[in-house]
């Protein structure tokens, strides 16, 4: 997809925004998803 | 055309709006989006593969450092764009302040994460922390319109530069500097063009740029012939009234990449 870009070699505010945010985002995912891996360790785990 | 009332960087739009107008910030939304929707229905355990999560206190600082970077950034974007300043960095607040509520709920979901209430909490956290960088991007791209805008008034002060020529040395040195700053302006609306997400949008942006660069160069005869013939008001009206069509091109431009809402359908596009 082609960006709203001015300058062929300067970024726009949305392009430079777009890296944290999909880093933010993946770092979010992964913590919520820890619980599935507490809940496996649990079960693992003997009385 | 929809257009809401003006901000306080004088522009036709509304900070609190989270209209989505562009595909790029649409592309760079998307996954945010997804996850959000995720968050809120998922009632079971993901699909990932088990057992491959770092520790939790990795993933919570991992989560800290990715919202701190992304303040950083939104920060900057707030220096480089004055006119949008207090909106952005009002919506990098926002950001920080749902950032802080994330790393405390994150904080007790790492220390007790078999807790299905915590885990609740944090999810609630992170929904709001990516709806804060949902609006942030959405500021971004108003950024992005405001830089065309200033384009667009660059374009403008020439154009009344090369119609106030007196002779025709002045005349070329003031078309050719219009010129250049026409073709800086035609690509930064053409590619505005290209990421419009409604096609009447990129139809009207398209025409308004074919009627800029067409009524440009009639530009330069119309005021050649007004300078070798002052006598004749004929060429004066004609050069006037051509000034005018470019001026009316570039409204249509500022128009077309400020308007906000859906587009009304044309009349040509109804039924029969």
């Amino acid at each position: 997809v082609p960006s709203t870009q001015y300058e062929s070699n300067t970024a726009t505010s949305v392009q430079r925004l777009a890296e944290p945010s999909q880093q933010l985002k993946k770092a979010v995912v992964n913590l919520i998803n820890y619980q599935d891996d507490a809940d496996l360790a649990t079960k693992a785990i003997p009385e | 055309m929809s257009s809401v009332a003006s901000s306080n960087s004088g522009q036709k739009w509304n900070p609190k709006n989270l209209e989505i107008r562009t595909l790029s910030v649409e592309k760079t939304l998307e996954p945010l989006v997804v996850q959000v929707t995720t968050l809120v229905n998922n009632k079971g355990p993901s699909n990932k593969k088990k057992g491959r999560s770092k520790r939790p206190k990795v993933l919570v600082a991992d989560v800290e450092k990715a919202t701190s970077l992304f303040i950083e950034h939104g920060l900057e974007i707030a220096r480089d764009n004055p006119e949008l300043k207090a909106e952005l960095e009002e919506a990098v607040e926002d950001t920080r302040r749902d950032g802080e509520v994330m790393s405390k709920t994150s904080h007790a979901f790492a220390d007790d994460p078999c807790s299905s209430m915590k885990r609740g909490s944090m999810v609630r956290a992170a929904r709001a922390l990516l709806s804060s960088v949902t609006r942030l991007l959405i500021l971004a791209d108003m950024a992005d319109i405001y830089n065309l805008l200033r384009q667009l008034k660059i374009a403008r002060k020439s154009v009344g530069l090369v119609k106030d020529s007196n002779n025709p040395d002045d005349l070329i040195k003031n078309f050719k500097a219009f010129g250049t700053d026409l073709a800086r302006l035609n690509h930064a609306t053409m590619l505005r063009q290209n990421d419009l997400k409604d096609l009447r949008r990129r139809d009207e942006l398209a025409a308004a740029r074919a009627d800029l660069k067409k009524n440009s160069m009639m530009l330069y005869t119309s005021s050649l012939a007004s300078i070798r013939h002052p006598e004749v008001a004929a060429a004066k009206a004609n050069r006037d009234y051509v000034y005018r069509k470019v001026l009316g091109a570039m409204d249509r431009i500022s128009t077309a990449v400020q308007a906000t809402g859906p587009s009304e359908p044309r009349p040509e596009e109804g039924a029969g």
